[in-house]
């Protein structure tokens, strides 16, 4: 016997049981390729932080050198400087506005939390005075 | 849970996977599961082959969520991806040429009269939709299980929203007709 006020779509997905050994294959494969795609994208993450370390490093030990060989021009030390400090400018930039990109999501998160509460309350109530 | 407080509630789950919540995308699965599965089987008449592209569409969805423009749209976005990767499967197993017979579609004269199934049991109506054309089946798929605007529709299975309209219009029809047969038989 169905239920009245059960939608379609409830109804309709009720319908379709697959074999629950099939079933429970397909949630053990996926629940394992998942934890491996998040061991791939951390990995991938230190990777990336490793390079960025690197970069910082033989900057540095680049301009520590170049400073050291006095036999060079200024010119030289000049354009290591403006190239360092370009890099520096970029890179902080770069990092601020990916810090302003999730300090914003994580406020319209938030805001849509408050809403999706104040949906359910509404829905709540509304059963009530049925 | 109804239409609006569905889109919120997927939009927050949405943007939750986007910041990296460890979570989030656990619930998403939960959540989308069942009608993606419903909706990849209708479309491949076959369990195996829809857990097959179920798997595929998760690993596809898991790299790129945090890529995805519009949170609002993960729900379509899910049941697009569902319908590339299906039918990619239908072309490799050479039977395309069903989900591709799309014919000349005219546009439907009588769009408001169309036939309601909410008297009918879902169970007629599960077997009915598996008699039906692929095409047409696909757009009352979508149509039954989220209730997607005509235009997200159109963005999930990649043809004009004119096309949708008349799609489920003609669908509805021989929805209509397999059911009535079926009674009658």
């Amino acid at each position: 016997m169905s239920n009245p006020d059960e939608s379609l779509r409830e109804r309709l997905l009720r319908q379709h049981v697959p074999e629950p050994e099939k079933l429970a294959n397909y949630k053990k494969e996926t629940q394992a390729m998942l934890e491996r795609e998040e061991r791939r994208l951390k990995f991938y993450g230190w990777y990336i932080t490793a390079i960025w370390i690197m970069v910082v490093i033989m900057g540095m030990m680049f301009a520590l050198v170049a400073g050291w060989s006095g036999d060079r021009p200024i010119k030289v030390y000049f354009t290591i400087g403006v190239t360092l400090m370009m890099l520096l400018i970029g890179g902080a930039v770069q990092l601020i506005s990916v810090f302003l990109a999730r300090a914003r999501l994580e406020i319209v998160k938030d805001i849509k939390g408050l809403e999706l509460r104040i949906v359910e309350l509404e829905s709540l109530l509304r059963d009530r005075n049925r | 849970m109804d239409t609006q407080a569905r889109r919120t509630h997927d939009e927050w789950i949405a943007l939750r996977c986007r910041l990296g919540e460890p979570e989030a995308f656990a619930e998403l699965v939960r959540e989308l599961e069942q009608p993606l599965l419903y909706y990849a089987a209708k479309l491949l008449a076959n369990d195996e082959a829809a857990f097959d592209v179920l798997q595929e569409v998760w690993l596809t969805a898991y790299r790129a969520i945090r890529r995805l423009e519009d949170p609002r749209t993960v729900r379509s976005w899910l049941y697009r991806i569902t319908h590339d990767r299906a039918i990619d499967r239908i072309r490799s197993d050479r039977s395309r040429g069903r989900a591709e017979s799309v014919q000349a579609e005219s546009r439907p004269e009588e769009l408001d009269n169309e036939p309601s199934f909410d008297g009918e049991g879902a169970q007629a109506l599960h077997r009915a939709l598996d008699r039906i054309d692929l095409k047409h089946r696909e757009v009352l798929v979508l149509h039954f299980l989220e209730d997607l605007p005509i235009g997200e529709i159109a963005g999930v299975i990649g043809v004009p929203a004119g096309t949708v309209k008349s799609r489920i219009h003609y669908a509805k029809r021989a929805l209509k007709e397999e059911l009535d047969q079926h009674e009658q038989s």
